[in-house]
């Protein structure tokens, strides 16, 4: 069986996307990737034996995002996606087409209400089914569908028909 | 026909249904147009989500991440030791400024004699992880990251380690057998992503001393 350590590498991929859905911004994301990740060592007593390290991560992950907005109240808007323009690949037209759908779905996502958001990186980015979902959340699966389905409503709206 | 709700076709979108459910939300999509056309848009707004986040995969981690995450190898020993002298210092009142620095001067003294010592002194510990660690592990706090070697087959390895010296540096193997540090470049804060800079100029020795990649690093091991 895989270390501690080798499975928190495994998990980082999908929790950074995680981080980068639930602060909606690329550098804000990391920040909190990096930060997660610390605790998550500092904590490791507290990982249970057969428990989802990935679902133990992305609680981690969601506490440490709310603590730091409690603690940067004054800090101005989250969403910053300068970070995306220097992305550089061998297709230029693709890496440019890539950038401007993350930029317009990073502001899609940032537009919705909190906690359509956090389902919204749960389940659409992390991969997560309702069930695990709900149990990061502590709410029922029923909360969670009817939150994504409003959520993917305004996103829908947004995204596939163009409209803000 | 049944009625289905947003809610189920979406649950069906996601692969949330269990196998009845999902052969009943077939037979309605087959038979409804308008339920093809909203699935479709589900399964639109999916690819759009994969397409966009497959961008953040491929941006480079921040550096740093993997040496911390290897950094910490151990940490239930140091969280035992730290208990027990928390509990201990925690017995003795109006001692525990005075036992506490007295305790940090004697570890930095016996342990890390040679912290601010640039050349061929580099802590015993950090040697020892030199010496036998293969690339991409830690101990001791040291992440080794890269092996080089030189005209001469001289044996050289870039490091990070940020509990003693905060520093990334390179390190070359002398004939007789001790290292020495060669150049260092401060680390950034921990949970920054800013790379590591300063002084030292790593990349600028490697490309002095005409250092080349070794691909198996452990035949230059001491414990080979």
């Amino acid at each position: 069986m895989a270390g501690f350590q080798d499975q928190i590498v495994i998990a980082v991929p999908r929790l950074r996307r995680f981080c980068v859905a639930i602060t909606s911004s690329l550098a804000d994301g990391d920040d909190l990737l990096q930060s997660t990740i610390e605790r998550a060592l500092k904590r490791k007593e507290t990982f249970k034996a057969g428990q989802k390290i990935d679902s133990w991560l992305f609680k981690i992950a969601q506490n440490q995002w709310i603590d730091q907005k409690r603690a940067e109240t004054r800090r101005g808007p989250m969403t910053d996606l300068s970070e995306t323009d220097h992305l550089t690949g061998e297709d230029g037209r693709t890496k440019v087409e890539g950038r401007s759908l993350m930029r317009q779905l990073l502001k899609c996502i940032s537009s919705l209400p909190e906690p359509q958001r956090i389902v919204v990186a749960h389940v659409l980015v992390a991969g997560q089914s309702y069930k695990e979902a709900a149990s990061n959340l502590g709410i029922p699966v029923g909360t969670i569908m009817s939150r994504l389905s409003r959520a993917r409503k305004t996103l829908e709206f947004q995204l596939l028909d163009g409209k803000e | 026909m049944i009625k289905i709700t947003d809610e189920t076709l979406m649950a069906y979108s996601d692969g949330e249904l269990e196998d009845s459910e999902a052969l009943s939300v077939e037979s309605a999509i087959a038979q409804d147009p308008k339920l093809r056309e909203r699935l479709a848009r589900y399964q639109a707004l999916k690819a759009v989500f994969d397409n966009g986040f497959s961008e953040v995969d491929e941006r480079p981690l921040p550096p740093g991440l993997m040496a911390t995450i290897y950094a910490n190898k151990h940490p239930e020993n140091r969280y035992t030791l730290l208990s027990r002298l928390t509990r201990f210092f925690g017995k003795t009142v109006g001692w525990q400024p005075v036992m506490a620095t007295a305790l940090v001067l004697f570890t930095a003294v016996v342990f890390f004699p040679s912290v601010e010592v640039p050349h061929n002194a580099l802590p015993r510990k950090l040697i020892a992880v030199l010496d036998n660690m293969p690339d991409g592990f830690a101990e001791n706090g040291t992440y080794i990251e890269t092996s080089y070697v030189a005209e001469g087959e001289q044996f050289c390895r870039t490091f990070s380690n940020r509990p003693v010296l905060n520093k990334k540096g390179l390190a070359c193997r002398t004939d007789s057998g001790t290292w020495s540090l060669i150049a260092s470049e401060t680390l950034p804060p921990e949970g920054s992503f800013l790379p590591a800079g300063g002084e030292g100029g790593i990349k600028t020795a490697i490309r002095k001393m005409g250092l080349v990649l070794v691909s198996d690093e452990t035949k230059y091991l001491s414990k080979n």
